[in-house]
């Protein structure tokens, strides 16, 4: 299946948990709402190489502590479009799609400079949207789960180019959220209801074609990546 | 006031409260309009025109509390609603218009047609002029600041 960028959850079910150095995992299970994202695979040679984001998608908690060390090497290949700096008193605390890369020596990098057109409004839209109270309609409206936030960033992750456009961000009564786009005559709504499939509504204006199923399949039948990452014109 | 009883008529106005957070950005037309998960409830409350009228309400009414404040209006006809199969009935508790709109498990094209047929009656500044309601008297709240955020920087990149 073709999808859009890598996933940066994967470091979640580390394939090679012997390798894993305790200040990695401390950061993940220890903080609700911090999540930890990065990819990583071992090369013929036998090292390793791993970069991604840390996502901070509500309020802390608890005060974030400092990574002190990052247990994985990455290739010079790896550095080319990274800033790397030293990671000792570096601190993530209030940062947002703060990547990192783990080198030889232990480092983290700072913000890469590429990251999704998408990502600064749909982090701080999440953030905002988890803390909403119980009853935000005015009725029987249950808060947005972080889950969902997770769930909502993931898709967009795995679907969504770099250059797409931004989502605009919506919560549902059952806590989950929906994700929406209305340009260029189409309107696409993905919908992450707790506890149920992740589920996709297609509506094309000029054909009048409606379409409702499940999210993956439908991004990839309508094409959505490419249409969703067009460029707005003016007097379009 | 006398208590209106029995199915309303299907040129009836229901309105319905919509919260900030569910205004959406369209791209399309460069405006802000209701998000269909407005619409999403398996039971739906809503009020309905001809019992705040007989109350010599305006149905901004519904919306006039200190915490409706940053809350919107939209309204749907009965007859949209019967349409698309859904039952709509009188539920007054704390307020004598309340009613409810319930059907089945929600389908998300039903919401859609529901949200598309709603028309604002208290409305975001920057609303789609096309989703204002054509007869009665529309007034406006400031437009929530995430999504206008979202919509003044997409404009502003295609102003570049």
């Amino acid at each position: 299946m073709e999808t859009g960028l890598t996933s940066p959850f994967r470091i979640i079910s580390d394939p090679e948990p012997e390798r894993r150095e305790p200040e990695w995992s401390v950061a993940s299970s220890s903080l609700p709402i911090f999540r930890q994202a990065a990819t990583r695979k071992t090369t013929p040679g036998g090292t390793a190489q791993a970069s991604g984001m840390i996502l901070l998608i509500g309020e802390p908690e608890q005060p974030l502590p400092r990574i002190r060390r990052a247990p994985i090497l990455s290739t010079p290949s790896s550095r080319s479009s990274l800033e790397i700096r030293p990671i000792r008193g570096a601190s993530v605390r209030n940062e947002i799609g703060y990547p990192v890369v783990a080198e030889d020596d232990y480092s983290v990098a700072a913000p890469r400079p590429a990251s999704p057109a998408w990502l600064d409004f749909t982090t701080n839209r999440l953030r905002n949207l988890l803390r909403l109270p119980a009853s935000w309609d005015t009725y029987t409206a249950r808060p947005p789960e972080k889950a969902a936030a997770e769930r909502a960033l993931d898709f967009l992750f795995r679907h969504h180019r770099f250059t797409g456009a931004t989502p605009s961000i919506v919560p549902l009564t059952d806590g989950g959220l929906q994700l929406e786009w209305h340009r260029d005559g189409i309107d696409v709504e993905v919908v992450f209801p707790v506890g149920e499939p992740v589920e996709l509504y297609f509506y094309e204006e000029v054909t009048g074609h409606e379409w409702e199923g499940p999210a993956d399949a439908g991004f990839l039948l309508f094409s959505l990546r490419e249409r969703l990452a067009r460029p707005l014109q003016i007097g379009e | 006031m006398t208590r209106l009883a029995g199915p309303a008529s299907p040129e009836t106005e229901l309105f319905r409260r919509v919260s900030p957070d569910q205004v959406v950005v369209d791209e399309t037309r460069r405006c802000l309009r209701m998000s269909s998960a407005a619409f999403r409830q398996a039971e739906m409350s809503i009020y309905f025109q001809d019992e705040l009228a007989s109350a010599r309400r305006e149905p901004a009414s519904v919306i006039e509390t200190a915490a409706h404040r940053n809350h919107f209006l939209a309204a749907v006809r009965v007859r949209v609603a019967l349409d698309l199969f859904l039952e709509v009935r009188r539920s007054p508790g704390d307020d004598e218009a309340h009613g409810d709109v319930v059907g089945k498990k929600s389908s998300h094209q039903r919401d859609k047609k529901l949200s598309r047929a709603a028309r604002w009656i208290v409305a975001p500044t920057h609303a789609c002029r096309e989703d204002l309601h054509e007869t009665l008297p529309v007034s406006f709240r400031p437009a929530p600041p995430d999504p206008l955020t979202h919509l003044q920087s997409l404009l502003a990149r295609a102003q570049k």
